[in-house]
C-alpha cells in the first residue's frame, strides 16, 4: 500500500479512537486528554497488536511508523510551545511564601524519593549502559513532573481557578515544569555528551549563549510583534509565520545543541509576551490543529511503544506497583504536607497534594524522551506510562471526595460576591 | 524565621539526601547490557536423533532480537520462525526457554521438544559475542545446536555502575 494512504489511514483510525475514547471519559468526569491518553494504549501492542496481531501490523507496520512519529513530533513541538505560553511569571509573584515553599517541596520530596526508588530499580531494570546518575536523576525527575496544562484544565472545569487553592496549585505547577524541564535538559545534556561527538563544555556554554539570547534578543523582539499586534488588532499570517519560524528555530537550537528541540519551543513559549489578547489569538491559531490533530497522533504513538505484555510476572508487577506507590505517595505527600506547614487548612492542603500529583501528557513526553536516549528500558518504560495514567485518572475522583463541589461553592462564596459587586 | 527554617528543612534535607543516595548509587552494579539487534548463525550438527526437529529453527544466517529489562531477557529470531524465548542474564551466562514458535515445531511425532538458548556472552571481543547454543530436549533425547551471534551496531557503555 502506498505510503501516503497508510499513514491517512494511520490518522483516520487514530481521530477516531482518540475522539471516542475521549468522549467516553468525559462522560465519567474525565479530561477529553485522559482517554486520548488511554485511546493511544489501546491501539499499541497492549491491545490491538495483543487481541489482533494481523490487524495491527497492517495498520501500523514498522517502516511507516517513521511518518507518524514525525507529524507526532511537530505536533508536540507547537504543543510544548503553548504550554509555555500559558507559563505567566506573574502567576508566582501573586503568591507569597505557601507558594514557593510548596512548589520547591513537591518537586525535591518526590525528587529524593525517586532517586531512593531508582537504587532499587537500577539492577533490576537497567542495565550497565546506563550510568547510575543519569538513571537516578531521570526516575526523580519523571516523579517530580507536574501536568500543568491538564491541572490548568481541571481547575478550569471545577471552577477552582481563582480560589486560594487553584491559584497556590497552579503557581506550584508552573514552578514545577519549569524546574522539572530545566533537569531534564541537564539530564539528557549529560546523557548526550557521553554518547554523541558533541562536548560537554560545547552544550553548556551554547546553552547559556542561546538562552541569553532568548531572555534579551528574542524576548523584545517578540515584545515589537506583540505591539503591531495590539496596532492592528489581529494576529496576520505573517506574524504566525514569525511565532512558527521562532518556534522551529528555536526548537533546532536546542537539539543542535544535544538538549532537545521540545525545550526550545517550551522556552519559546515562556517567554512570549503574555499580553491576554495576543496570547489567545496565537492559542486560537494553533491550538485546534494541535490539540485535535497532532497530539492524538503523539498518543498513538506512545501507545505503540507500550507494552503491557512486558511486565510478566509477579516480580514485574510489583516494581510496578512499587512505583505507582512511591509517585503517589512522594507527590502527594510532599505537596500536602508542605501546603499544610505553610498555613493552609488540611483539605485544602490535600486539594493541592492531589492536583499536583496529575502527571498526565507531560509525563509522557519526558518518558519517550528517556526511551529515545536510551535511560530507561522498554518495560520501565510502560510501568511508569501505567503510573502517569493511574495519577491522572485519580486527580478527578480524589478532588472530588477531598473538595467536593458544595464545600467549593461555600468557600467560593465571598469571591463571587466580590466579583459581582 | 519560621518559613527560612520550614524551607531549609523541607527542601535543603531532600536536596543533601538526594546527593548522598547518588554517591551510595556509584556502587551499584548493573545486568550487562545485550538490547538490540544481533547476527546470529547456527550450526546444525550431524544428523541425529533429534535432526526433524533441528531443520524447524532458523537455517544460516538469522538476525536476534534482545529485548531487556534488568536482567530479564526476551530473545527473538527475526525469521520466517520467529522463536521466542524468554529467560534472563547471571553475570556473563545467559538461560532462557522458548516461549512461542509455530506450533508443529514444539509438537512433533516424538512427542513435545522443549527448547533451550544457552550462550555465555564474550565482551572481550569488539564487538561483543554470544557464545552458546539451542538445545532441543524431548526428554529422552538432546540435541545441541551451536550458536554464536555478533551485537550488529556498538553500543556505547557509560561509567558502568557509576
Amino acid at each position: 500500500m502506498p505510503r501516503l494512504t497508510i499513514l491517512l489511514i494511520q490518522i483516520v483510525v487514530i481521530l477516531l479512537a482518540a475522539r471516542s475514547v475521549g468522549w467516553l471519559f468525559r462522560k465519567i468526569g474525565q479530561p477529553q486528554v485522559m482517554g486520548e491518553m488511554v485511546a493511544g494504549i489501546l491501539l499499541g501492542p497492549s491491545l490491538l497488536g495483543w487481541v489482533a496481531p494481523g490487524v495491527s501490523a497492517a495498520l501500523f507496520p514498522p517502516e511507516s511508523l517513521g511518518f507518524l512519529n514525525s507529524l507526532s513530533q511537530i505536533g508536540l513541538l507547537l504543543f510544548m510551545f503553548l504550554v509555555g505560553i500559558d507559563l505567566d511569571p506573574r502567576l508566582l509573584r501573586e503568591q507569597k511564601h505557601a507558594a514557593v515553599i510548596t512548589s520547591h517541596v513537591s518537586i525535591i520530596i518526590p525528587f529524593f524519593m525517586g532517586t531512593l526508588l531508582a537504587l532499587y530499580l537500577y539492577p533490576r531494570l537497567s542495565d550497565d549502559r546506563v550510568a547510575f546518575t543519569h538513571f537516578a536523576l531521570f526516575v526523580g525527575t519523571a516523579m517530580s513532573i507536574t501536568a500543568f496544562p491538564v491541572l490548568a484544565r481541571i481547575l478550569t472545569e471545577r471552577k477552582l481557578i481563582r480560589s486560594r487553592v487553584g491559584t497556590v496549585a497552579i503557581a506550584c505547577a508552573a514552578v514545577d515544569d519549569v524546574t522539572a524541564w530545566c533537569i531534564l535538559a541537564g539530564v539528557v545534556m549529560l546523557v548526550r555528551a557521553s554518547s554523541v561527538a558533541i562536548p560537554l563544555w560545547l552544550t553548556l556554554t551554547g546553552t547559556v549563549v542561546y538562552v541569553g539570547i532568548m531572555l534579551y534578543g528574542t524576548r523584545r523582539a517578540l515584545h515589537r510583534l506583540e505591539v503591531t499586534f495590539r496596532a492592528r488588532n489581529k494576529l496576520t499570517q505573517d506574524m504566525m509565520a514569525v511565532v512558527l519560524l521562532l518556534v522551529l528555530a528555536s526548537a533546532w537550537v536546542t537539539e543542535s545543541l544535544g538538549i532537545h528541540a521540545l525545550f526550545g519551543a517550551f522556552l519559546l513559549g515562556v517567554i512570549m509576551p503574555k499580553e491576554q489578547g495576543f496570547v489567545q489569538a496565537i492559542k486560537e491559531k494553533l491550538g485546534s490543529l494541535t490539540v485535535v490533530l497532532l497530539l492524538p497522533l503523539y498518543f498513538a504513538f506512545t501507545g505503540l511503544r507500550t507494552s503491557i505484555g512486558l511486565l510478566s510476572g509477579a516480580d514485574m508487577w510489583f516494581y510496578c506497583g512499587t512505583i505507582i506507590a512511591v509517585a503517589i505517595t512522594g507527590k502527594f505527600g510532599g505537596a500536602a504536607l508542605s501546603a499544610r506547614l505553610s498555613g493552609m487548612r488540611w483539605r485544602e492542603a490535600g486539594t493541592i497534594g492531589v492536583l499536583m500529583n496529575t502527571r498526565g501528557l507531560m509525563e509522557l513526553i519526558i518518558l519517550n524522551i528517556g526511551l529515545d536516549i536510551g535511560v530507561i528500558s522498554s518495560a520501565l518504560f510502560t510501568m511508569m506510562v501505567l503510573m502517569a495514567m493511574i495519577t491522572t485518572f485519580m486527580t478527578t475522583p480524589l478532588l472530588e471526595l477531598i473538595y467536593p463541589a458544595r464545600q467549593r461553592w461555600h468557600e467560593l462564596a465571598p469571591a463571587r460576591t466580590a466579583r459581582a459587586a | 524565621m519560621r518559613p527560612i527554617l520550614l524551607y531549609l528543612v523541607l527542601v535543603g534535607l531532600p536536596v543533601l539526601g538526594t546527593l548522598g543516595l547518588l554517591q551510595v548509587g556509584q556502587n551499584l552494579v548493573a545486568p550487562i547490557s545485550l538490547a538490540g539487534k544481533w547476527s546470529a548463525q547456527l550450526t546444525p550438527p550431524n544428523p541425529c536423533g533429534l535432526s526433524d526437529e533441528v531443520s524447524l529453527l532458523p537455517a544460516g544466517p538469522t538476525t536476534l532480537s534482545i529485548t531487556q529489562s534488568g536482567p530479564n531477557l526476551l530473545i527473538s529470531f527475526e525469521d520466517d520462525s520467529k522463536s521466542t524465548f524468554a529467560g534472563n542474564i547471571r553475570e556473563v551466562i545467559i538461560d532462557a526457554g522458548m516461549v512461542s514458535q509455530h506450533a508443529t515445531a514444539i509438537h512433533t511425532s516424538k512427542g513435545t521438544v522443549a527448547i533451550y538458548f544457552h550462550a555465555r556472552v564474550d565482551r572481550q571481543s569488539e564487538p561483543d559475542r554470544l557464545l552458546g547454543a539451542l538445545i532441543l530436549d524431548n526428554g529422552s533425547l538432546r540435541t545441541e545446536v551451536p550458536l554464536t551471534a555478533i551485537r550488529q551496531s556498538a553500543v556505547h557503555r557509560t561509567t558502568g555502575g557509576g
